[in-house]
């Protein structure tokens, strides 16, 4: 049996012959969570959509679970639990109906325990779906994901329209799946969502990846910020800090930027008569900044 | 599970449908009445009908009161109630789940497109074609009862099989339309327009050969209620029709993105 959720090799997709996936190359390893970032329309669903079978490859391969996707996508799909983005709902349905219809499909679906969990959430199960709102319908959507004891979950903003309470249970539930062992494939727009969430992390954008590692590693190379004061004369002029440190004057102080071992920089400025230092670690909506701002450039 | 989901969301649709075909019929048997009674001065009043009807109505052609139901019943009702129930019917498929957005979510299930598509097509078709026959099969009794007349049954059967055919056919059409579409409007629009065209263009000699009513036409169900045989050809033609427009429904379903 393979060690990956899935495995995908120069896998690509056109649409008239514009790339939507653009040869990636990917994997996911089983009880990883994965991160999913990009702008709208870099082919982050497109991406879910063919693991899934909706979507069908223009060519390279893929693997889910350890079977073929062109071959095995029905069997694929009894072990997914999928929650899509905008959740479609049969209207005249009251939501026990749509839990049944979505779980009863599914040879290892618990249709208690997925009427439990939206309980849980507060969802009248007897009421009409065209009465429930957006998140209410989300809450619906992963409800059904997440009670079919699926080995690869695929969400595809799956907290979208939720309130703050709502999405901090989201992540309690999705930790839960993945200490039963489910893979995680977690797309979405909340920066803050991802880096709390994932344990690696893959920036897509036009179809092509253009970043994927660990948060750990990716701060690793990022540059550090600091903002300070001195009194020992311009520090912008200053020729005496180490190589590659970049300094910037902001109002009564300066923004320093550097990669690597700070204690060089600190030493630098201690020397020069350091009297403020207010450090700025680095967030992932820096890195998306830096990653995409780049990659436009280009 | 999705057989069950097809008969639930179709259970009203199917309750009127039969409800029209037994109001088709009974609106019928309790015309003939009258209508035997003006059978002189209808003909005189269109001297150039077509040889087969002047027989219909002068009762050359065999059983009177057999031609004028199946007429009214197959050619007139279940050629134009089934087409529209099987257009209605198609629309309820995919071109729906794409339109509400429900479409992947019932593709993520473990279910392949093919059993997808031919779960609707087959509990759709048993839909259409069970309650002809029901009805068919209540026509005897209908007519002994409403109007004291006889009818056999057997003519019934064979002009419902044929008219079940024909039904399929279309919507065998309207199923392949439901695939390649993503508005129902659309799908309504020109399904339905062809059949009405298509009726419209069987009532001009000129343009009759154009019409899909050829296949299901006045002297086959003239034929089938004189007792003679099933017209074969046109069975196997709407059959063959319904087999190719199924299979590239399949076809075309399995290789689109959603």
């Amino acid at each position: 049996m393979t060690d990956f959720a899935f495995e995908t090799r120069s896998l690509r997709k056109t649409y008239g012959g514009q790339p939507a996936l653009d040869g990636i190359d990917l994997t996911l390893g089983r009880g990883e969570v994965l991160g999913f970032v990009g702008p709208n329309g870099a082919g982050k669903s497109t991406f879910i959509k063919t693991l899934l079978g909706l979507v069908l490859p223009t060519s390279g391969t893929a693997t889910v679970l350890g079977l073929w996707l062109r071959e095995d996508s029905a069997a694929i799909r009894a072990r997914i639990g999928y929650v899509p983005g905008d959740l479609g709902v049969y209207r005249n349905w009251t939501a026990d109906d749509f839990l049944a219809f979505c779980i009863g499909f599914h040879p290892r679906g618990d249709l208690s325990r997925a009427r439990a969990m939206a309980r849980s959430m507060a969802l009248p199960l007897g009421d009409r779906v065209r009465t429930y709102s957006t998140g209410m319908r989300q809450k619906l959507a992963i409800a059904q994901a997440l009670c079919v004891h699926a080995d690869l979950l695929l969400l595809d903003e799956p907290t979208r329209g939720l309130d703050p309470t709502s999405q901090l249970e989201f992540r309690d539930l999705v930790n839960a799946a993945r200490r039963e062992g489910s893979a995680v494939l977690l797309s979405s727009h909340i920066l803050a969502e991802i880096e709390s969430m994932c344990d690696r992390l893959v920036f897509i954008d036009r179809g092509r990846l253009i970043e994927a590692s660990t948060i750990e590693a990716l701060r690793a190379r990022w540059r550090d910020r600091l903002y300070v004061e001195t009194s020992g004369g311009d520090l912008a002029t200053a020729t005496d800090l180490p190589p590659g440190t970049a300094v910037e004057r902001d109002g009564a102080g300066y923004r320093v930027s550097f990669v690597g071992d700070p204690k060089p920089v600190l030493e630098a400025l201690v020397a020069r008569g350091l009297v403020a230092i207010e450090y700025n670690r680095p967030t992932l909506e820096d890195l998306y900044r830096e990653l995409y701002t780049r990659e436009r450039e280009r | 599970m999705m057989l069950r989901r097809i008969l639930r969301d179709d259970r009203w649709k199917i309750a009127a449908y039969t409800a029209v075909l037994v109001g088709n019929l009974v609106a019928t048997v309790l015309a003939y009445p009258t209508f035997k009674s003006n059978i002189t001065a209808i003909v005189n009043l269109i001297p150039n009908f077509a040889g087969f009807l002047k027989a219909v109505l002068t009762g050359a052609g065999g059983d009177k009161f057999a031609v004028f139901v199946a007429l009214n019943h197959f050619f007139k009702g279940a050629n134009v109630i089934g087409p529209a129930a099987a257009i209605i019917l198609a629309l309820g498929t995919i071109v729906r789940e794409v339109e509400i957005g429900t479409i992947g979510m019932l593709l993520s299930r473990p279910i392949s497109r093919t059993r997808i598509l031919l779960s609707f097509a087959v509990v759709h078709l048993l839909e259409l074609t069970v309650p002809l026959f029901v009805v068919a099969a209540a026509t005897p009794w209908l007519c002994e009862r409403l109007i004291d007349e006889a009818v056999p049954l057997q003519p019934l059967l064979f002009a419902s099989l044929h008219a079940s055919m024909f039904i399929a056919m279309v919507y065998a059409l309207s199923l392949l339309l439901a695939v390649v579409l993503v508005e129902q409007l659309r799908l309504a629009a020109i399904a339905g327009g062809l059949c009405i065209v298509s009726f419209m263009l069987y009532f001009v000699n000129q343009t009759l050969p154009w019409s899909i009513y050829v296949l299901s036409s006045v002297p086959m169900y003239v034929d089938l209620a004189s007792g003679k045989a099933m017209p074969w050809g046109a069975f196997a033609i709407c059959a063959g029709a319904t087999v190719a427009l199924l299979t590239t429904a399949v076809v075309v379903f399995r290789r689109k993105d959603y």
